[in-house]
């Protein structure tokens, strides 16, 4: 009973500290997860562009895919605490003890390495996608930018949508390896409990419970979204061939 | 039915290999009056230090075991891991303060206790290789007696039973309030008490985490940096950082100096420059009072 009783008083004493740290983590993971999500929208698009008859674009895009590449290979292929260590100390060193600020290091950091998993995820979304949808698109007259935008990543978001919940959980708990340049997020202020308070195993007992309901909650509203994005079992045509003005009830299956 | 079996049956393995995994047979080394005294036992200390080496000294009659941190060396003690731990006299005064179930053995270095020299058992300030602060430090390091170090120990461990009561004013302070000749950037851990540590009031002269808001950072290397700035006519500003950050954090320009319970070893003194040491202390054994 004396563990229970000790780990409620680490949460009453600190809960201002916790409810920060939480606030950290969710704040990193969550905006970094978005350019994560950005950089790897952008670097799927441009791989998987056909190559211009142009010679001179055609160079060009071939020397940004290596690029691309590159970027993927090393971020994708390094740890992130080393990447943290590797970019703040870095940039000191480069710049005679001018340190970048902690936060948006942060920022950085989670962006550029989950931007590297996005990469991929997002091109196997677009290679995924039935060839047939692009030569739909071509055949009503769009260009490749216009098929990509209007009908293709519509349908690839939706179906990454589990893939890149995945990577904001995942975010949640990686964020942990920041505090080794000393992001105040939630591991880090349970480092600074533990050694405040001298119990160990009860504060790491209440920052497992916090971790637990933050990414839980994150997947089940995710999921929530999915099930949205998905539609109402139930929909109604309207028209058809013969008829303009015809209704076609659709009833999905009863679960 | 057959399923239930397999249930059961394996039910009852699982409890006969918990059993028999538990409970280490443990060694009292309470009554140890030397180190030669710790026979049989599980000793433990933190990686990559000193104290470490130390332990090798008796290698061939105790069980050695590193752990990374420091307080994971308190949570195997209390989790039956290990007999004891290495730990400075300063640490050991304030585990024990604030846990009854914890005692040490009083070890006197190169008596009792470990061989040892002064340069391990005692804590300096690092700058830059070639910084001129050295020199300035040194002078105000030198001006502060045995006495004033071994006074101002026993208030900041006083401090350390509860971080959030008022002590009185300190011995080690100032009267100096001039900041004309800068800011003087200062890093360490803020969790290695009773040298530093977080705190999130400014209660008994703690000074404000320029890189942690809301937190403030007290203990005995806090003062002794407020002491060295303000004798310099400086201002202060404490940085947090992990230890394997501090080093870098000088060398790259980033902090001027480490405070933090550092001491001078020879590897160390490669990648940065050291003042004389600000405290010595005693390498003691932390153990479990056993019931």
């Amino acid at each position: 009973m004396n563990f229970f009783v000790q780990v409620w008083q680490i949460v009453v004493k600190y809960y201002p500290h916790l409810l920060k740290g939480i606030g950290m983590t969710l704040l990193i993971s969550l905006v970094g997860t978005l350019i994560g999500l950005v950089i790897g929208l952008l670097t799927g698009v441009v791989r998987t562009t056909p190559f211009s008859k142009n010679r001179a674009v055609r160079i060009l895009h071939k020397i940004l895919n290596g690029i691309i590449a590159c970027y993927i290979e090393i971020f994708r292929g390094t740890p992130m605490m080393v990447q943290a260590m590797v970019i703040y100390w870095g940039y000191a060193f480069m710049n005679g003890g001018q340190t970048l600020p902690l936060i948006p290091a942060g920022i950085f950091i989670v962006s550029i390495n989950t931007g590297a998993y996005m990469a991929e995820i997002v091109r196997g979304g677009i290679i995924s996608i039935d060839k047939g949808q692009f030569e739909g698109a071509y055949s009503v007259g769009m260009t490749h930018p216009q098929a990509m935008l209007h009908v293709v990543i519509p349908q690839v978001m939706r179906n990454i949508l589990p893939s890149i919940s995945n990577e904001f959980v995942i975010n949640i708990k990686d964020t942990s390896v920041l505090n080794v340049i000393g992001v105040a997020e939630l591991y880090h202020v349970a480092g600074t409990i533990k050694a405040m308070s001298f119990q160990t195993f009860q504060t790491y007992a209440v920052v497992c419970v916090l971790y637990f309901i933050m990414t839980f909650s994150v997947t089940r509203i995710l999921r929530g979204f999915e099930k949205k994005l998905s539609g109402s079992k139930n929909y109604t045509i309207c028209g058809s061939q013969s008829d303009p003005a015809a209704e076609i009830h659709v009833k999905g299956e009863a679960k | 039915m057959k399923k239930l079996t397999a249930i059961i049956l394996s039910l009852v393995l699982l409890c006969t290999a918990l059993t028999a995994c538990s409970s280490r047979v443990k060694t009292d080394i309470s009554g140890a009056q030397n180190i030669s005294e710790l026979k049989g036992a599980i000793i433990a200390a933190q990686s990559d230090t000193f104290h470490l080496t130390a332990l090798d000294q008796i290698k061939d009659d105790i069980t050695i075991k590193e752990y990374p941190d420091f307080t994971d060396l308190l949570n195997a003690l209390n989790s039956g891991a290990i007999d004891g731990y290495v730990a400075e006299e300063p640490t050991a005064l304030t585990v024990c303060g604030t846990d009854a179930t914890l005692a040490y053995l009083p070890l006197v270095n190169n008596s009792t206790g470990f061989t040892a020299t002064d340069a391990e058992t005692g804590i300096a300030v690092a700058f830059k290789t070639g910084s001129e602060m050295v020199a300035k430090a040194n002078s105000v390091i030198a001006a502060i007696s045995t006495e004033t170090r071994s006074d101002l120990m026993k208030q900041i461990v006083k401090m350390t039973e509860d971080i959030t009561k008022d002590v009185g004013a300190l011995v080690l302070t100032s009267d100096k309030t001039d900041t004309s000749n800068g800011t003087l950037k200062i890093a360490m851990e803020c969790a290695y008490q009773p040298f530093n540590w977080a705190q999130t009031t400014d209660v008994n002269g703690a000074v404000a985490i320029a890189n942690n808001p809301g937190m403030f950072a007290n203990g005995y290397d806090v003062q002794v940096a407020k002491y060295i700035a303000a004798e310099l006519g400086m201002a202060l500003e404490v940085y947090q950082y992990e230890w394997d950050s501090l080093i870098p954090a000088v060398q790259s320009g980033a902090v001027d100096g480490i405070i933090a319970g550092m001491s001078p070893t020879a590897e160390r003194e490669e990648e940065v420059d050291f003042t004389e040491c600000y405290y010595n202390s005693n390498l003691v054994i932390i153990y479990k009072v056993q019931k």
